[in-house]
Formats: structure tokens, sequence, C-alpha cells
């Protein structure tokens, strides 16, 4: 999965560092975000092949950010890991409503992230070989 | 919201004769239950969010994720701040726990509020100047005697101070006030920075736990519950009041009021 591009989005910046850091250690280009609206504009302009939202941020919720990205005729299919520091802030019903792809909480370990990020990637790529 | 319990009035022959119902009004037991789930809520989120950053920079540091000495370093550093945040916060939690629940020490005595400004303004002082902000004060009042915990009051002072320090750009100034009002038998001391400001609709949340103003956020770092262990400190333990006003972009004024000490209150002690 080497090479794909990453948006990673919380408005606390040591978070954005630590996985943006392990995910270019590991091959990943990585682009941030620090709020739900320039989250969306990156990812209209930017095409990510995968995002990493915080749950809880200010003005937008990583929640109203899903909604608003599947909205969009560009990012209505990408894929997107929550991370949320409220256990179970996000109903199995709203995350299929939304296909958010995975829920990982906070406290969570990059290496578990970069497995999640690794897993979806490689399903995504197969099912769209058999298509 | 009621609970209610139903139960059949049985006669002497043991024949259902009527219906017993109960209505107990649970409305206020629900509301305090709701606010009790959502400050745990709140509150494990808060303590989360450090605790998500020492975790995940530990495990990269054990992974050897960190390429050189320099980044290492950094690592060590955000553990070390993120540590020090959960800790900040949990002593916050627990000020303003024990203030609600009556449990705090109180040892109240007559302080000079000039004396304890002074004594305050030393701690902040070289922060101001670290970030060229000018700390105007006035000349001592005469007698501004308050009868308060000094240990309260500093960390009320502090809290403030440090605010106006932390909200207030390079260049600007901070205005430190006491005045008397002996009629009306208080103290008052105002705060004034050239800051940011807080937007019209955000400034009456701004005691409230946990509440941060979002478009501030950015400007500098904090737990959510310093002003609102002013506003405790002030109104629950000393029977006084805090205010705030503010412009976007002009500045903020904060500050607080609390009784003179009078020759009665003192005695009284």
């Amino acid at each position: 999965m080497t090479g794909k591009k990453v948006l990673v989005v919380d408005d606390e910046i040591h978070i954005v560092h630590v996985v943006a850091i392990k995910l270019r250690n590991n091959g990943y280009e990585v682009i941030s975000a620090e709020n739900g609206a320039e989250a969306f504009q990156v990812a209209c302009e930017e095409n990510p092949d995968i995002i990493v939202t915080d749950f809880q941020m200010p003005a937008m919720t990583g929640l109203e950010l899903v909604a608003k990205l599947r909205e969009c005729e560009q990012t209505k299919d990408t894929p997107v890991i929550l991370l949320t520091a409220r256990n179970f802030a996000v109903s199995q019903a709203e995350q299929q409503r939304l296909q958010i792809a995975g829920c990982l909480s906070k406290p969570f370990s990059p290496r578990e992230l970069l497995g999640n990020i690794e897993d979806i990637l490689y399903r995504r790529a197969v099912s769209q070989e058999n298509q | 919201m009621f609970d209610c319990i139903v139960s059949c009035v049985y006669d002497e022959r043991r024949e259902v004769c009527g219906v017993a119902a109960v209505l107990h009004d649970v409305t206020r037991e629900k509301e305090i239950s709701q606010i009790k789930s959502d400050f745990v809520s709140h509150v494990s989120h808060e303590l989360k969010t450090p605790l998500a950053s020492i975790t995940a920079y530990a495990e990269m540091l054990a992974d050897g994720e960190a390429g050189d000495e320099k980044t290492r370093q950094q690592f060590y550093s955000v553990i070390q701040n993120q540590a020090n945040r959960l800790n900040r916060l949990i002593e916050d939690i627990l000020n303003i726990s024990r203030i609600e629940s009556g449990l705090i020490r109180v040892e109240k005595q007559p302080i000079s509020m000039t004396i304890l400004i002074e004594e305050q303004l030393r701690m902040i002082k070289s922060y101001a100047a670290d970030k060229s902000i000018e700390v105007i004060t006035q000349k001592p009042i005469v007698y501004d005697q308050v009868y308060a915990d000094k240990d309260m009051i500093s960390q009320v002072i502090v809290n403030l101070l440090s605010n106006a320090v932390k909200y207030t750009p390079s260049g600007g100034a901070i205005k430190i006030e006491t005045a008397v009002d002996e009629i009306a038998g208080i103290a008052r001391v105002s705060i004034t920075d050239t800051g940011v400001g807080i937007p019209p609709g955000e400034l009456e949340h701004v005691f409230d736990k946990f509440y941060r103003v979002d478009a501030n956020k950015k400007q500098a770092k904090g737990t959510g519950l310093g002003l609102n262990l002013v506003k405790q400190i002030v109104e629950r333990v000393h029977d006084g009041r805090v205010f705030v006003t503010s412009e976007p972009g002009v500045g903020s004024t904060f500050g607080f009021e609390l009784p003179l000490a009078t020759t009665t209150t003192v005695e009284a002690a």
C-alpha cells in the first residue's frame, strides 16, 4: 500500500504528528487538517485514499464531516476511520449508514491504526480488482 | 417525570375492591443523573485526550519509530507535557469536586488584595516579559482587606492573570485594577487585556466546566476548568461574584468582587 495518500484530521496537533510519523515511516503520503471544515476542503482538493479523523472536534464533529463527505461525489466512497475518546459514541447503525470503515478508541495504538489502514486499503483494492 | 407504583386493594373477603397508585416525582433525580452522566462522559474524554498522546508516543519510542535523537527528545517532551496536562486536569477536577461537595478545607483570614496581587504578579511577570506584554498596575489602595482563604484567592488571581497573558498577542498589555466600594462593602479586582476577545454568544458560557471558546483554542492550551474553578472559589466559597466583558479583537476584562473584611467578620472567626 506504499504511496497511498492518508488524510489525518485532529484538533490535537500531537495526535496528527504521531500518526503522520507512523504512516510516513511505513511508506504512506500524509496530509493533515485540524478541523472538519478544513478536512472537507482538503479531501475535495487532494482526493486521499483513506481518511483518519477524530470524532470530537470544534465546529464540526468527525461524524458531521463524514456525512458531508458522503454527500460529495468525489469523496462519497472514501474510507474513513474514526478515532474517538468516547466509547459507544457511534452506533453500529450509524457506522453502517455513513459507511465508516473502522472505529478506534482513544487511547489508541498507532501500530493498530496502521494495521487497520492496511487492511481496509487491501480489501478495497481486492474488491476493485474483482469488479 | 413520575415513577408509578400500582397495587390492588383487597377487602376483608380478599377480593379486589380498588386500585391504589403512588406517583413519585423523579424529574429532579433524572436531571441530576443526566448531569452526572454528562460530567463523567466529559471528564473521561478530557482525560483520554492527553492519555492518547502519552500512550501513542510511548509506543512509537518502544517500536523504534523515532528515527534520530532529536525526534526521540521531541517524543519525550510530548509525553512529559501531556503527563503534566493530565495532572493539572486531575488537580482542577478534584478541587472543583471538593468545593462542590463542601469537603474542601477553607481557612479564611483578613488579607489585602493589593499585596496578594503583587505576590502573584511576580510569578507571572517573566511569562508576560517572554511575550513582550506590558503589565500595568495602579497605586496601592490604602484599605482593601477581604476576609478570604489566601491560597484559594491566589489561585483565582493566577488563573485570571495567566489567561490574560495566554490570550494576549505579543506586544499587548494587561492592566490590573483594584477598587473598593465601601458602601456596598466589596473589593473589586479587574484584569483587562488587549487579547483576542470572546464572541458575544460565548461570553455567558466561559465560566462553565470544560467550556473553551472555539475561535481561541489555537491561541493557547487549557483544560477548560480554570475559569470554572475561579467561579467556584469566588462565588461558592467566598459569597463573591465573578464578571466578564469582552470585545472580539479588542480585549477582555475578567474580574471578581469579594466582601470586604469588616470587624464583625474577623471577630466572628
